[in-house]
């Protein structure tokens, strides 16, 4: 058995890692869909609404245009602390604005990377890498926000990994 | 011993069962139409039409339940080839099945009322590529002894060479004791399923209450007026409680009783197989490295009686039963066998790297919810002007301060050179022992609050648990973060 002391200074410890930000349209691609997700809520209470009572109408239209205002105008905070870090044995993203979490995933427990995108993201030509493993929760990591170079790079040094797993 | 190196069939009383099973399943997809049927039509009982009627009808479902297990019998074929288990099933479209001996997952069988009486068994592989059960085999006593030694002679480990003989690896018999477990179901605590269903009856009379009031008024007056005598005597409501918990008390015990009764364990160094139950009786089997959690609970009755609920975790997709990825062990306190046998026999020497306890914020956690329940609750009161009642909420939240103030004291962490003990719990000591190597993903979260009190959480996975141990100090957090992280990457 080993019994070996530990140099606690030694160790890259997780908030000095330098996480790589996501792509700047990014933000476009989020605000584009919060707002279309704010539209849809809208258009519902209107339909729901209208018909029962102009003012509950009229108050929650406004309650959901300041909600929408307030998510937009957090993309960008978010925005910057939302990042991936590829390290030697690990890939690592952080992501959440009130709430950060900072999720790591050994190579060595890579089941499966996807590429993928959304309509909107197609529009801004951005894609998502999805990173697959097996644990029961936490079981996806999605990287999303990545230009088609960073993407694939990411998922061809990812699928190499696997494959010298497997090997 | 049976030759499984050739393709064949299961026997024939495994047709009888699959028949059974295609009849119940018939039966089921058209007792309701069937229902309909008889209460629109004017059937005259006494013409024997009607019963020539009736006589075709079950002669239909039967011939379509006889189609249906002729369907799933005869073209299905299994055997042992190079180590893989493969079946050959279907009509139209002709599958074959290829399960790797080693990748077994998990083997279960199951035993009920007409396997008993034919003297089979329903055996169950389990993969951890499919979400679902793989095929069911239907085999009779010998069929599965010698199937079973055939699997356990491909998982053993190999000899490295032609003239050395495999490693020495004998199987051991482990017998439970039944007075045990009976006295370890009724050590559990069963007042959450009293506070459920209480609280269900409670909400359910209200219900009924107001539906007998709408429709059978005297009725209701009578139950009204009941209920106002039982509501305003404490004792009956006392009553009526106990009785509750009494009648739970025996479901629960007879519950874990029926299931685990008689519970035998046969074990190698390799697989844990449980064999259990009084009416049915079912097998789990374990394999030492697909178990990825190991959790033992104690609260003070158990410890008092030197018992211990034990429960062992496998990959959650390994099979398509909820209650199947998991063992749930009653009886005597046997966890320092199990450790020894799934850590190490030296498992409480190894190293002791770091320990890392929860601060206020775990207790926060927990009181959050229930504070946010009182605030509505005690609005509702308000708004109805029944001040009286306020001190519900207030206990709520006291209760919770103190649940929240326990599981505060019991949340920790200890890293230690070979596993990882994750202690929480609120009125029980519970522990879950991992391994490194059975961990998935490590997350860390951060609260706006983290800047000024540096305290954060951190989320392990395994294939078959997940953990949160909540507000640990940032820089320990960070120290255990990286820690499990070297530490998965030297396992592989």
């Amino acid at each position: 058995m080993t019994n070996f002391k530990i140099n606690t200074e030694c160790i890259t410890t997780i908030s000095q890692i330098e996480f790589e930000h996501l792509d700047e349209k990014y933000k476009k691609v989020q605000s584009i869909g919060i707002t279309l997700t704010y539209i849809v809520l809208m258009g519902l209470c209107l339909f729901l609404l209208l018909a029962d009572s102009i003012w509950w109408c009229i108050s929650t239209e406004i309650a959901l245009a300041v909600a929408l205002v307030i998510n937009l105008s957090i993309i960008s905070q978010a925005y910057l602390i939302k990042g991936y870090a590829l390290r030697e044995n690990d890939i690592t993203f952080r992501s959440g604005f009130i709430f950060t979490k900072t999720t790591t995933i050994p190579y060595s427990r890579l089941q499966q990377v996807t590429i993928k995108q959304n309509p909107i993201s197609k529009f801004c030509r951005l894609y998502t890498v999805e990173i697959v493993n097996g644990a029961q929760y936490l079981s996806s990591l999605n990287i999303p926000g990545l230009p088609e170079s960073t993407a694939k790079l990411i998922k061809n040094l990812l699928t190499e990994k696997l494959q010298q797993e497997n090997d | 011993m049976t030759d499984f190196s050739k393709p064949h069939r299961m026997g024939l009383s495994a047709f009888f069962i699959i028949f059974i099973k295609a009849l119940k399943g018939m039966i089921g997809a058209v007792s309701i139409y069937t229902l309909i049927i008889i209460i629109k039509s004017d059937f005259i009982w006494s013409d024997i039409s009607t019963w020539w009627i009736i006589l075709s009808y079950i002669g239909i479902i039967i011939g379509f339940a006889l189609i249906g297990a002729s369907a799933a019998y005869y073209p299905f074929k299994f055997y042992i080839k190079d180590g893989n288990l493969i079946f050959t099933h279907g009509i139209i479209q002709r599958l074959t099945t290829t399960i790797p001996l080693d990748k077994i997952h998990s083997l279960r069988t199951k035993q009920g009322l007409w396997y008993r009486l034919l003297d089979m068994r329903g055996i169950v592989f389990d993969t951890l590529a499919s979400k679902g059960a793989e095929v069911e085999l239907i085999l009779d006593e010998s069929d599965w002894k010698s199937l079973k030694q055939l699997i356990n002679q491909e998982e053993r480990p190999k000899p490295t060479s032609e003239n050395e003989p495999p490693p020495f690896n004998p199987i051991r018999i482990k017998r439970y004791d039944n007075i045990a477990l009976l006295k370890d179901a009724l050590c559990q605590n069963h007042l959450k399923a009293l506070a459920i269903v209480a609280g269900f009856i409670a909400l359910t009379l209200e219900k009924t209450d107001d539906l007998i009031k709408d429709y059978y008024e005297t009725v209701a007056d009578y139950t009204v007026n009941q209920w106002d005598k039982l509501s305003v005597s404490p004792t009956y409501i006392l009553t009526a409680l106990i009785i509750l918990y009494a009648f739970l008390l025996i479901i629960s015990v007879g519950k874990t009783m029926i299931r685990y009764y008689d519970l035998s364990l046969s074990y190698d160094k390799k697989f844990l197989s449980f064999s259990y139950g009084m009416i049915a009786r079912a097998t789990s089997r374990f394999s030492f490295d697909k178990i990825c959690t190991l959790w033992i609970k104690q609260n003070f009755l158990e410890k008092r009686f030197k018992l211990s609920t034990l429960m062992l975790k496998q990959a959650f997709n390994a099979s398509d039963m909820k209650e199947d990825d998991k063992l749930k062990l009653y009886g005597a306190d046997s966890s320092e066998f199990y450790l020894e046998w799934w850590l190490g026999k030296d498992y409480k020497t190894t190293d002791e790297i770091i320990t890392a306890k929860s601060g206020r914020g775990a207790m926060v956690h927990a009181v959050i919810p229930w504070v946010s329940i009182s605030l509505v609750i005690a609005a509702l009161l308000c708004c109805n002007h029944e001040y009286e009642f306020i001190i519900i909420p207030v206990l709520l939240v006291m209760y919770s301060i103190f649940k929240g103030w326990c599981a505060m004291q019991r949340s920790k962490i200890i890293l230690k050179d070979s596993h990882v003990v994750i202690s929480n719990g609120i009125f029980a000591d519970s522990k879950n022992y991992l391994k490194y190597k059975n961990i998935e993903v490590v997350r860390i979260s951060r609260t706006p609050l983290t800047r000024w009190f540096h305290r954060v959480s951190i989320e392990l996975c395994t294939s078959g648990s997940s953990f949160s141990i909540k507000s640990l100090k940032k820089q320990e957090a960070e120290f255990i973060y990286e820690f499990i992280l070297d530490k998965i990457n030297c396992n592989f």
